[in-house]
């Protein structure tokens, strides 16, 4: 676990120092969540006996909020400031 | 600021609680020419240069950087500088050991630039600090002197119109510490300015002009 904090820095520190956006190093944990979550939703909706343009306004809500709470948490985990004072 | 002029820091200071690291400090630099800041160590110089790059903010003073005071934009445009306008060559290489060579310069990702364009200008820093064909290397295997070349290629790489280079020569044998001042050379060819924080007498000279750090007591 600590190797795995000082490796993770170590490259966080790179990426700061180089103007990389640390949700852009994400990017593919993002889009595989919310593509998870879309599917989870839109499933569980039909199974409950949804319409079918029910079940795709409810994953596409739930798309959307999925990628806005990452995009937000990623952002705020990630402050690339964390060396400015 | 001066069209000319690609850095320019006016009237930098920098406490420490009571104590004064170092005052008034003014310096600029524009395409081409590159500036030593010599100091004994524990002066500031590192510190110096953070401010200039923009990663601490200095007590006093500002730094413009093709105009905007870095200290007085927001995080988001700071991010930018650092992406396509200041490069940095830290003492301690900022190289990432698990990564190859290739990674470790891949990382820095210019505007504009394609995989293909990138691969390439991989190719042609390595080559230039002395490391050609080591891209599949893992960085971490390579000697201290290595990993400060493969730094400098980095900026190479990602062309910055500024770089900033903390002791880039510290502990290095004479051949690589020739290969790096190698690498800096290409960056003021391209057009670029160089500053560099040493005491090493040969970097010193390289730079042919410079500012000494003088505590504020």
């Amino acid at each position: 676990m600590v190797d795995h904090l000082v490796r993770s820095a170590r490259s966080a520190r790179l990426r700061f120092l180089s103007g990389r956006h640390p949700a852009v190093r994400h990017r593919a944990f993002v889009g595989a969540a919310v593509a998870l979550t879309v599917v989870t939703v839109g499933v569980t909706d039909l199974a409950l006996g949804s319409s079918v343009i029910v079940a795709l306004a409810a994953s596409g809500v739930a798309g959307i909020v999925a990628v806005v709470l990452l995009t937000a948490l990623l952002v705020v985990r990630g402050r690339d400031e964390r060396d400015h004072r | 600021m001066n069209d000319t002029l690609l850095l320019a820091a006016n009237g930098l200071g920098y406490d420490i609680a009571t104590r004064t690291l170092w005052d008034d400090i003014s310096l600029s630099v524009g395409p081409g020419q590159a500036l030593a800041i010599r100091g004994v160590s524990g002066q500031g110089k590192s510190t110096l240069l953070r401010c200039l790059g923009g990663l601490t903010r200095p007590t006093r003073g500002s730094v413009r950087i093709l105009g905007p005071d870095v200290h007085g934009i927001g995080r988001g445009e700071r991010r930018l500088l650092r992406r396509d306008v200041i490069g940095f060559v830290m003492q301690d290489h900022a190289v990432v050991p698990e990564w190859s060579v290739a990674q470790n310069l891949r990382v820095v990702r210019p505007r504009g630039v394609s995989r293909s364009e990138l691969d390439a200008r991989v190719a042609d820093a390595l080559e230039a600090v002395g490391l050609g064909g080591r891209q599949r290397s893992r960085a971490g295997l390579l000697s201290g002197g290595e990993q400060q070349r493969v730094a400098v290629a980095r900026v190479l790489v990602q062309r910055p119109r500024v770089v900033l280079a903390d002791e880039p020569t510290a502990s290095l044998d004479d051949v690589s510490a020739v290969r790096v001042r190698a690498g800096l050379d290409a960056v003021r060819a391209r057009g670029g300015a160089v500053v560099v924080a040493t005491h090493d007498p040969e970097l010193i000279g390289w730079c042919g002009e410079g500012v000494d750090l003088v505590g504020g007591g």
